[in-house]
């Protein structure tokens, strides 16, 4: 999308996920996304490269003796200077080991949201408190908000589980449990006719998948979720050392999350009483793999699960659902 | 109890009255507005108990994102609302409905899980997988008539029974609705049956290519070539009832509830009307639906199909006003695109060709193209 049409964009639904972020705008009744990884590589400071990474339009900031370039182009320049990626975010909040992640994000939002009116209309995604934690998000969605406020944006927040609600559940009034697979993160929104009911996070996703795959195969993270990408599918066959090892954390995540949303839905004080089936939509990076939806599918059938289920399925587009969300809520709210 | 009773209500009335907002922005307006206004204890479980009720969910077939590519469908000019119908009692033998429905269970049986791939109409790319049925196909059995008369009842109860039977054994319908308006169960609603294999459908979001899989299937015992009226008076109620509590348990879009002549197609020489039953005569206001015949056939207008004289025949005036707009939204969409109607039917049937090729990878090694009338 040019930057010029992000001007023109009433709203904009903005997903700050650990791994990447998205927005979402609606440009003459078509919604449109922009990605960027949320993430970034250091290199050496010189006047050499500093040039260099302009003339290429590479975005960077420089810090001290350090240049950073983020977003998608982190991606490459890691692989060629053998490193791994850094990310501004872990276990879907602020990475409270990069003291830079805020400015990153910033820059990595701006990146994506190009020129725009001051007071421009952002409404962003934030995760929901881990299960049977007292831990609240209140810093990291107050950074957040600071960030975007700074930046000339008027901010509201979106829970990200309720966000796959109202990207894909329009169909059944907005009724349903939505689930956001992303790096750091599982986000489970149970919602009723629009209204959150139960909402909570596991911190097991694809980060974890990565780095225990990576513990076990000796290659960087990085390496290993550019191969799950791109590869893997979960089929239930090894043919190879790493599709073993990456299957094994997939089931190991997926058994995880099963059993957490299942108790979070046994309690009798949050089960609602529910007397259609309804629907539960799959989306997110880590539930890209094919074989992903079926393979959770038999895990919650083994469960016992409480609630009855219409049909699970994935998310139109499970990179950008949360994204779409986010902005469908502010367009309601228009 | 007046407040759980109050919140009951109120949450069945918003869940109705959203159904009739198209577009998901509005929808999701609405309902924020609507569910702003209950107690705050309705709109928080955890906080208390509550009764939520019936909910009517409704195929992503109701979802509208219109786009320039590909001509646009009217909708009905009011959206026809959904009953709320919920189950009484569900025993073995039968199931007892709210409005009155009661569905024998005695000759149930399963088929193949009902999955299927939802093709985007807008550009045949693949969908997401679903399980839950999009709309319902309305055939006749074709089978032996006896005279609806109190002398034939014998002969009534026995052709009635043998349909059944061959309808069980054949996997053919879900549903049968007999002479005597008795619904009977056959294969059970979550799973495919052999009733409208070579098929194409479309709503506002998606194309259905093999209703087998993505329609339910309900046969009333008839004949087209009947010489009484097709259907009997309690036939008539019962596909009312059976109709009305399909469309409220899985929300399925009154467009989407259509008869065989209007989906049935024949790939081979891409014509529509392979098979004809209903092609005119189907009570569509009587059971509670807009008149669907009017609807341009999709097969027509999305991929290029044809049809021939004896199509026209068997079709009634009605199906051939939804003919005939299909074909004038061929002509205005081949002058926009500056080609002629034969040129522009090609790339339709090009279309055709790629979402089938798409819908097969689907369903490599599955047979489930065996159909019955």
């Amino acid at each position: 999308m040019s930057r010029t049409e992000a001007t023109k964009s009433e709203v904009i639904g903005l997903d700050i996920g650990t791994s990447r972020i998205v927005t979402a705008r609606r440009v003459n009744n078509e919604i449109k996304y922009s990605t960027q990884l949320n993430a970034f590589v250091t290199i050496p400071y010189s006047r050499m490269t500093e040039n260099m990474l302009q003339k290429e339009g590479v975005p960077f900031a420089i810090e001290g003796d350090e240049i950073l370039v983020h977003g998608n182009e982190s991606e490459r320049f890691a692989d060629l200077l053998n490193k791994d990626i850094r990310r501004t975010m872990s276990r879907g909040v602020l990475n409270p080991d990069e003291p830079e992640s805020v400015r990153l994000i910033r820059q990595i939002t701006q990146l994506l949201i190009g020129n725009f009116e001051k007071g421009q209309k952002v409404y962003f995604t934030v995760p929901a408190a881990p299960l049977g934690s007292e831990e609240n998000l209140t810093y990291h969605e107050a950074s957040l908000r600071r960030v975007l406020t700074d930046s000339g944006f008027e901010v509201k927040s979106v829970n990200e589980g309720l966000a796959v609600v109202y990207a894909e559940l329009e169909s059944s009034n907005y009724t349903g449990i939505g689930i956001s697979c992303g790096g750091g993160l599982c986000n489970v929104c149970l919602s009723y006719l629009s209204v959150p009911i139960l909402s909570f996070s596991i911190p097991k996703a694809g980060d974890f998948i990565d780095a225990s795959a990576a513990s076990v195969t000796g290659e960087r993270p990085n390496r290993i979720r550019i191969l799950k990408e791109q590869s893997f599918y979960i089929n239930g066959h090894f043919d190879s050392k790493l599709q073993q090892v990456l299957s094994v954390y997939y089931d190991d995540m997926i058994q995880s999350l099963v059993a957490a949303v299942k108790n979070a839905f046994q309690g009798p004080r949050n089960l609602p009483k529910l007397s259609r089936p309804i629907p539960l939509v799959l989306s997110g990076g880590t539930a890209m793999p094919k074989g992903f939806r079926e393979r959770f599918e038999a895990v919650l059938q083994a469960s016992d699960f409480p609630l009855e289920l219409s049909e699970i399925r994935m998310a139109a587009d499970p990179l950008t659902s949360t994204a779409k969300g986010a902005l469908v809520a502010a367009l309601a709210e228009m | 109890m007046a407040g759980p009773f109050q919140a009951f209500r109120r949450a069945s009335e918003i869940d109705r009255r959203a159904t009739s907002y198209t577009d998901p922005i509005e929808r999701l307006r609405y309902l924020r507005r609507a569910t702003a206004q209950c107690p705050s204890r309705w709109r928080w479980i955890p906080c208390g108990v509550l009764v939520l009720v019936a909910l009517a969910w409704k195929s992503d077939a109701l979802v509208r994102h219109p786009k320039g590519t590909v001509p646009q469908r009217p909708s009905p000019a009011k959206p026809v609302p959904i009953a709320n119908v919920w189950p009484v009692e569900q025993t073995r033998e039968f199931d007892l409905y709210s409005n009155g429905l009661r569905i024998e269970n005695r000759l149930e049986v399963s088929n193949e899980p009902r999955l299927y791939r939802l093709i985007s109409r807008d550009s045949e790319a693949p969908g997401p997988l679903r399980s839950q049925p999009a709309g319902i196909v309305y055939h006749t059995s074709e089978s032996d008539q006896a005279p609806f008369e109190v002398e034939q009842k014998r002969a009534l109860q026995r052709i009635g029974q043998e349909l059944l039977l061959y309808v069980r054994n054949k996997r053919a319908y879900h549903f049968v609705i007999d002479r005597f308006g008795r619904v009977h169960r056959l294969v059970v609603e979550s799973d495919a049956a052999n009733h409208a294999g070579h098929s194409i459908w479309a709503d506002s979001k998606w194309s259905y290519l093999d209703l087998n899989n993505s329609f339910l299937g309900v046969a009333f015992e008839a004949s087209m070539h009947a010489e009484q009226s097709i259907i009997t008076e309690p036939q008539l109620h019962a596909a009312r009832a059976l109709t009305e509590m399909l469309r409220s348990k899985y929300n399925l879009p009154a467009e989407n509830c259509v008869v065989h002549a209007q989906v049935s197609i024949n790939p081979s020489n891409r014509r529509i009307g392979w098979h004809t039953d209903w092609g005119s005569g189907f009570p569509f206001r009587e059971i509670g639906l807009p008149d669907n015949y009017q609807v341009p056939i999709p097969s027509l207008y999305l991929f290029g199909f044809e049809y021939d004289p004896a199509f026209t025949a068997a079709a009634g005036p009605d199906l051939r006003r939804g003919l005939m707009s299909g074909e004038d939204r061929i002509r205005k969409a081949a002058a926009e695109r500056g080609m002629t109607p034969a040129a522009y039917r090609g790339f339709l049937q090009q279309r055709f060709r790629d979402a089938l090729s798409a819908v097969q990878q689907r369903t490599e090694g599955k047979e489930n193209t065996n159909e019955s009338n």
